[in-house]
């Protein structure tokens, strides 16, 4: 594979420098969120609320912030620099302006509703719990902006297919287009429950909102949510790591496999969510556990196939033995220093994996449904491989399209394994509390936490301040972050003009697999499973359920009206 | 590690590092999803 630099105008350099800079703001502002929650539920921070938001405001700030407008924004960026030089073809800059200004003002008004108090529902907003419309307004425009960014590659694609005839679509692409299609689909069943269901409930238009249906439509999205975030991921470690570790892709075939498997089986999932809830029959569920199983799959094909990778590299850095090449690797190699990032993910993803793989567990999540166990879990997914990917590749775009040197790069590699420190203290204490019953999303710190509380749990104060313990070095690696990322921002440009490379790797084996060269019947066979599905839940849902639930704050356990 | 060296990894490379490694990262999925069983089933 010849190696290509693509050169970047003016336009590309401002669109991405917002598409960066912007959400990383939002990212600091949502991690300091994450740090109160700590404190607040130790009691440490006993005032309500503390330099800013209080516990719940700042629970949904914390999840908005950075698990949908940061990912959502770092998603789109990602694919317009992967499209644009993997196909080695020019942006239409005006729809991807439109793109990152729907997204812009849709997540400036989430956050201000939330701020000013007017959206305490958490990343879930599960009604009854109301937010103001331009919360859900904000949201749907996000939403509609990732949409446009991705309408606006496909024309660039079709191109491609018809001047490269024959030939294997870019493996980046085939994984951008993948987390793309997913998204496409997933949001559909979330627009509708906002467009139809809570909309005009928030703005008084109807009285009552069935709950239940929109919980269910929410998971309906909530669960490929995931592999929103970890396909971006992936499309790294499958195209750029081997490389940056000095080797090659072990299976070019397995990369392809698993992001089509992605296609099909990260939908007809979100029941695994539901397990404890009512009005849904217990064969749906188990059939949605069922394919939460098969979606385990393609990611236990990529640990194989990244260790083989990794393998070859070191080996050819002269890793002897068994586990000689696992030394060999360059951890702290100052020039690879995204390597970190990735490495660094895939060691805290192993254990995410299994945590995930205890939810997904029918009779198992009967043991840590609803406990601190869950965010526990999904800090070593989506604070794991796809934290760290994603601000290892905002640096690294980011001092690409500014035309700007990475500063304190000693720093910027240090960061990935502090926060691994970070995470993993912070997930054990989360998850042993929730083993013996301390409970996700309550403010503990008055209650549980609280010894002059009737509540009081004392077998969970150690795991709560473990929990702090994490918190507070894996916000310090944000801090870390946070100094190189604007550092380099402010940093003086290089001599000439920007330009983008990425470290794509070739691959070891690479197959000539015709029936992984189309998406087309792999996205027919994801609708069919999808249908079959969710049917039967949608009607379970509507059958068992009878009128709705006038609006709720978390202040008051009165309704609104 | 000398130019022959390297091409004699391109050739010959087996994996076998990389399968141990899978293994035991499955062994080790079954523990932890077994410990998590136990659990449950002390519950009664």
């Amino acid at each position: 594979m010849k190696s290509y630099v693509m050169k970047i105008d003016k336009s590309n350099r401002y669109l991405m420098g917002v598409l960066l800079i912007i959400p990383m703001i939002f990212l600091v502002l949502g991690v300091y969120g994450g740090l109160m929650q700590t404190l607040f539920r130790a009691g440490i921070i006993q005032s309500d609320p503390f330099m800013g938001p209080d516990y719940y405001k700042g629970l949904t700030m914390h999840g908005v912030l950075n698990a949908l407008v940061f990912t959502t924004f770092f998603a789109v960026a990602f694919g317009n620099a992967v499209v644009s030089y993997a196909l080695r073809m020019k942006l239409n800059m005006t729809w991807a302006w439109v793109s990152g200004i729907l997204m812009l003002v849709g997540s400036a008004l989430a956050t201000l509703m939330i701020y000013i108090g007017e959206a305490t529902v958490l990343y879930t907003f599960y009604p009854p719990l109301k937010a103001h419309p331009l919360f859900y307004i904000g949201l749907t425009l996000l939403v509609v902006g990732s949409w446009v960014a991705f309408w606006n590659w496909i024309p660039l694609y079709l191109k491609w297919r018809r001047e490269n005839p024959g030939e294997k679509t870019p493996l980046s692409v085939v994984g951008i287009f993948t987390t793309f299609i997913v998204w496409q689909i997933a949001t559909i069943p979330v627009a509708v429950e906002i467009l139809f269901m809570l909309l005009p409930w928030s703005m008084g238009l109807v009285n009552e909102i069935n709950a239940m249906l929109a919980r269910t439509l929410f998971w309906f999205f909530g669960h490929p949510l995931v592999y929103f975030w970890l396909l971006p991921a992936y499309v790294m470690y499958y195209s750029y790591m081997p490389k940056l570790a000095g080797g090659k892709l072990y299976s070019d075939m397995a990369g392809r496999l698993v992001f089509m498997m992605f296609i099909v089986f990260s939908i007809p999932v979100g029941t695994h969510h539901q397990y404890m809830d009512p009005a849904i029959g217990a064969q749906w569920k188990l059939l949605h556990g069922f394919f939460t199983f098969m979606v385990a799959l393609p990611s236990l094909i990529t640990a194989f196939t990244l260790a083989a990778s990794l393998e070859y590299a070191g080996r050819k850095r002269g890793g002897k033995g068994l586990f000689g090449w696992m030394f060999k690797l360059p951890y702290f190699d100052r020039d690879r220093w995204l390597f970190s990032y990735l490495i660094a993910g895939l060691v805290i993803f192993i254990f995410g994996g299994i945590s995930g793989i205890v939810n997904a567990s029918y009779q198992l999540n009967t043991a840590v449904h609803n406990t601190a166990w869950v965010p526990g879990h999904f800090h070593l997914t989506v604070a794991g491989p796809v934290l760290l990917a994603f601000m290892g590749m905002s640096l690294y775009l980011l001092s690409r399209y500014l035309n700007k040197p990475v500063k304190m790069k000693g720093w910027a590699l240090s960061m990935p394994y502090i926060w691994t420190i970070g995470v993993f203290i912070f997930s054990w204490g989360m998850m042993r509390g929730g083993l013996i019953g301390m409970p996700r999303r309550t403010n503990t710190g008055p209650s549980y936490a609280n010894q002059d509380s009737a509540l009081y749990q004392p077998e969970w104060i150690s795991y709560i301040d473990i929990s702090v313990v994490g918190g507070v070095i894996m916000t310090l690696s944000v801090v870390i972050f946070a100094v190189v990322f604007f550092a380099t921002v402010f940093a003086k440009q290089k001599e000439g003009e920007a330009t983008l490379e990425f470290p794509t790797t070739e691959p070891y084996h690479d197959e000539d697999v015709p029936w992984l060269k189309n998406f087309k019947p792999w996205v027919i066979a994801a609708i069919i499973i999808i249908v079959l599905a969710y049917t039967p839940v949608i009607i379970d849902v509507l059958q068992s359920t009878a009128g709705g639930s006038p609006p709720f704050s978390p202040e008051n356990p009165a309704p609104l009206r | 590690m000398n130019q022959q060296e390297q091409e004699n990894v391109s050739e010959e490379f087996f994996p076998k590092g990389a399968i141990t490694f899978f293994v035991i990262m499955i062994v080790l999925f079954v523990i932890m999803w077994l410990s998590i069983y136990f659990e449950v089933l002390s519950r009664g």
